[in-house]
This record gives structure tokens, sequence and C-alpha cells, in this order.
């Protein structure tokens, strides 16, 4: 069971509801006949609330408060019991309109209530869950089903009970979706927690109280730990299986110990690259990946320092940080490269693509954009004692 | 004398030596500290097997983890695959056997594939067996040699078998790989025609 600390509900448009708050809106209505006999049409907008069994009508939204004597719920304008009640699906026969529920009570009134089509699919299903109307259903039709899918337009050819079944489950189904909590409501309740993976560097930064995301800390520290001199140090692959688990523990904000010898070296480097990588947004932010490109294919070196120079101050500021972190760690292993063979250009393949890339590139232009990327960030490995001092 | 056309593509972790096999095998010389390989690299070198003259056009691949979703553009189509790891890293070998399935389902059904242990001259660094790899090999059918690009041990060996185990079909067509041979067919079809009218 859901017990939330319910806020108000959403608006109008979002598909889910609280779980406890019946289904309402403001409908186009019709009565079309009244205890079986014909009368004409007269569509106006109400405010329909579906409670319990009932169907209530109401003038406007405000009247929904409103004292009335005698009923249990405010200024009424009609109260339909749809226990019983047939409700159908765009009765072609009846109305031209889209999307319009035909309601025909059991004492022989009919009804329908017209809307978008997201609404009225939503109505739809609520009253016909609500109606007992589900045995002696035959299928939706039309625009419905479009919308279902292609097992279900296959299976449904085929009169009758499967037909029928396959509509309860379906109904049944929706009604299970719509009382699952939203998504919001469960990282409010902290049910879905950001992980560190797969974030967003501001929100973990802000998460976390600081400018330079815990984990990219520690492991930096942990690498420098061991000795930047090793071999081929974030060009070898670490172990993906070792890795996934080094990621699984901090995702979980399991205690971990990166000093710890069960991690390797080449598992360290690739967490940190990995992390790089599943971040939502690029280190160097989409944004500014023009610039930087601009800024590196300038002439002469003077120039290239001096755009660098301007940009980097615009920067995010945990973007900002974080990268002078990172980086004043790679030139750390660069100084090194008589033993790891990383030198800046090196560092530079490895790190371009991890730390920039655009959502929109495809495999075509992406090794065209790894040009730019290494340059970057070759460029920025070098004078780094200039651009981050 | 007919020449073929063997499209083969290098795959394996980043630094088990993809780009040093492929330098060895084609100018036949080492460079300690190659750097990385940008996206893909490609490069051809004609051998004689067997009196069959056979041009690889080899594609040599990225190992790093970002240019992963890039390799199924270069095995697509290929008629042959290396996969190479680092007889030093055991994990290198691991990555070995998702290749193997991701090529057995993406790949050219027909496609050869060869394992090639690099670095087998730093013996005393071993991490994976000899063995242990020779048998993976045999259970799934492929080549296999341990190389070292720095001694050429084995290299060239690595790409003349796969020349032998190549299907034989197809050397009278130059053009080999995706190319599907319409005419054939339609041979046999002449052939059985039955009916009257004289054959066009």
């Amino acid at each position: 069971m859901v017990k939330s600390a319910s806020t108000p509900s959403t608006t109008a448009s979002s598909y889910r509801q609280e779980p406890n708050k019946p289904l309402c809106g403001y409908i186009m209505t019709s009565k079309i006949s009244e205890v079986g006999k014909k009368v004409k049409k007269n569509w106006g907008q109400a405010y329909l609330v579906l409670k319990q069994s009932n169907l209530v009508f109401y003038k406007d939204e405000k009247a929904t408060n409103q004292k009335q004597s005698g009923s249990p719920h405010g200024k009424t304008e009609l109260v339909l019991n749809l226990q019983g009640a047939k409700i159908d699906l765009n009765p072609r026969d009846i109305t031209s309109k889209k999307n319009v529920i035909l309601l025909a009570t059991s004492n022989g009134s009919k009804y329908l209530l017209q809307s978008d089509e997201e609404t009225i699919y939503r109505w739809f299903t609520e009253m016909k869950l609500v109606s007992g109307d589900i045995e002696n259903e035959k299928r939706p039709s039309s625009r419905e089903d479009k919308k279902s899918s292609g097992m279900t337009r296959s299976m449904s050819a085929e009169d009758g009970s499967s037909g029928r079944k396959l509509w309860d489950i379906r109904s049944r189904l929706l009604g299970l979706m719509r009382s699952r909590p939203a998504q919001e409501d469960l990282v409010k309740r902290g049910i879905i927690k950001d992980l560190v993976f797969g974030s967003r560097l501001k929100d973990l930064c802000e998460k976390e109280h600081t400018k330079i995301p815990n984990f990219v800390r520690a492991c930096i520290t942990a690498v420098e730990k061991r000795g930047v001199d090793h071999d081929g140090i974030y060009r070898v692959s670490g172990n993906l299986a070792e890795i996934q688990k080094l990621r699984y523990a901090v995702d979980k904000e399991e205690a971990y110990n990166l000093d710890d010898k069960v991690w390797d070296m080449n598992v360290l480097t690739g967490a940190l690259k990995l992390f790089f990588r599943e971040l939502k947004e690029p280190l160097i932010p989409p944004d500014y990946f023009e610039s930087f490109a601009a800024a590196v294919c300038k002439e002469s070196y003077k120039e290239k320092l001096k755009n660098i120079k301007d940009i980097l101050p615009d920067l995010p500021k945990c973007n900002y940080e974080t990268m002078k972190f990172l980086f004043q760690h790679l030139t750390m292993v660069i100084k090194e490269s008589k033993k790891n063979r990383m030198q800046a250009h090196n560092l530079a393949i490895v790190f371009g693509p991890t730390l920039s890339w655009k959502d929109d590139a495809d495999a075509s232009n992406m090794a065209v954009m790894t040009v730019y990327q290494s340059r970057i960030v070759e460029f920025m490995l070098m004078e780094f004692e200039n651009l981050f001092k | 004398m007919s020449m073929r056309d063997v499209k083969l593509c290098l795959l394996g972790d980043s630094g088990v030596g993809k780009s040093s096999l492929v330098m060895r095998f084609v100018t036949d010389s080492f460079k300690p500290a190659l750097e990385s390989t940008i996206g893909a690299s490609f490069m051809t070198k004609t051998v004689e097997v067997d009196g069959n003259t056979y041009k690889f056009q080899i594609w040599d691949t990225a190992g790093q983890e970002k240019y992963r979703a890039l390799a199924p553009m270069y095995y697509r189509g290929a008629a042959a695959a290396i996969i190479a790891y680092d007889v030093t890293r055991e994990s290198s070998f691991k990555s070995v056997k998702s290749w193997v399935q991701e090529l057995r389902h993406q790949g050219h059904p027909n496609i050869v594939l060869a394992i090639a242990g690099n670095k087998c001259d730093l013996e005393d660094l071993r991490e994976v067996r000899l063995k242990d790899a020779e048998d993976y090999a045999k259970q799934i059918d492929a080549l296999f040699c341990e190389t070292s690009a720095l001694t050429a041990v084995n290299v060239a060996d690595i790409f003349t078998k796969i020349c032998k185990k190549l299907p034989s079909e197809d050397f009278s067509s130059s053009r080999v790989g995706s190319t599907v041979n319409l005419r054939k067919k339609r041979d046999v079809k002449k052939e059985k025609k039955c009916c009257g009218g004289s054959p066009s």
C-alpha cells in the first residue's frame, strides 16, 4: 500500500494520479436519451468527478466544495450511478465527434462525454472498471486500436472470449499502472535515489555539498597513492566486471575502500573514466564544446591560450573545479611519462572523448569529433599552469 | 593468378597490442610506445599462400571503452576477425569471450575467428596460461596463436592460418565478402527449363 504524504494533485494533464484521488476534470457532455426517450443533443461543459461508483456532474470545480442540503457530494447538477451501466467508445451511429464515450445507465438514460484522446481514454478505462462493464465488452473500436499493442490487435481478430480476456487483463494492468506512485514521488520519499554514476555533475555536487564529487576526489587520491608511473595508466582497460562491482558499491553507498588491493590500478582508472563517461552531461558541457573547438583551432599559440582562458571562468563552478582537479592529476601522470609512456597526446586521446561529447553526434562524425576532443584536452593539459593558476 | 580481397577486423581491449600486431604484419616494424588508436585505422597488405594471393584490408579498431559502440561498423561484412588479448593481463582474456559472443551474434555467420595472445615475450609476467587459451579457442573453433609484435613471433603465421581457413568458394570472382553471386542460380534454372520455346 502506498502511504504517501500526498501532495495536492498534479496538473490535470499528467497521466498518473495520486492513488486515492478520484478522477475529475472538465468534460463536454450531452444527454441524448432520458429513460429510454430520445432527447435533442445539447453539448455543454461540466466538471465531472468519478466518486466510487458515481459519476457526479458539477457546474464547475468550485461547486464541488459548495454545500447543498441532502447531498454528500456538494452542489451537484447530476449524479449517475455507473453500476450496471454500459460504456462504449466512439459510437459512430450517434455522433461524428471524435473521442466520445457513450454512457448508458441502467435506467435507460444515455449521455455522451467528449474530450481529448488521452483524457477520454482515461475516463473510459476508469468508468469501465467502476461499472463492471467488462464481461460484455466488445473490444473498443477505431482510434482506440491504434494505441493498443500489435499483439492485442492480432488476438482481437478472433472474437469472443480471448478478446474479452485480453481486455480484462489490459484494464487491470492499466488500473495497476495508474495506482503506481509517480517517479517524482518515489524520489521524494527516497526510494529512488540519485546515484553517483550517471548523475548530473551539478546535482551530485549539490547533494554532497562540494565542488568536486567525492568519488572523483577519492579515486584520484587512491591512484596517486599507488603511483602514477604505472605503465599505460588510463589507457589500459581494467576488468569490466570489477569496475562494475566498484560502481555498484559506490552507487549503493556501501562502504568502499579504494586503497584495498582488490581494486587494481586499472580498475580504479577504469572506474574514474566510467564516471565521466556516464555523467548525464560531459565535463566539458556541450554548450561550450564549439567555443573550445574554435579556440584550439586558432593559428597562434597565444590566441589559443587567450581564447580558452576566456571560456574557463564561464564554466559552471563544479565543472571548472572538477576539471582543474582532474587535469592537475593528469599533469602529474604526464610528468612520469618516461615510465608510464603516457604523454599528453596519448592521455588526451584517451580522455578527449571521455570528457566531451555531443548527444546528436552519430558514429560517422564521432571520429572527426575525437580529433577536436583530444586536441582540446591535450592543449589544456600542456597549458595547465597558465590556464588554471 | 587470382587475387582475393579479405576484409579483416582487429578487436580487443585497449593496450593489448592490436595496432602493434598490424604494424608488425604490414611494415615489419615495432614501436615501443605506440599511442592509442583514434576511432580505427586502416591498412592493407598482400600475401601469398599456397599459390593464391590474398589482399588483407585490415581495420584496426580502437580499444578504448568509449569506442566500443563503433566496432560493429568495422566487423560488419568482415571475412575474418582477430581478437587480441594480452597474455600478461587476465582481464583482457575475459574480454575475448565477450567479443566472441558478440561476433557470433552480430558478425557474418562464416566469419573466420582467430585469437591472438599477444606479448608472449613477457613470459615472466604471464597471467593467462597457454593451455587455457588454447582450450577455449578449440572449443569455439577459432584459430589460436600466441604472438609477440615485439619479437615478431607468430604474427605472420596467424594471417597465414586465416588465409587457409577462409571458405574456399568464390576464388574466381575477385570481389569476395559481401558479394552475392546471382549468376550461379540463374544458370541452374536455365538448365532445368522444360517447357517449349527457344532458350534466350
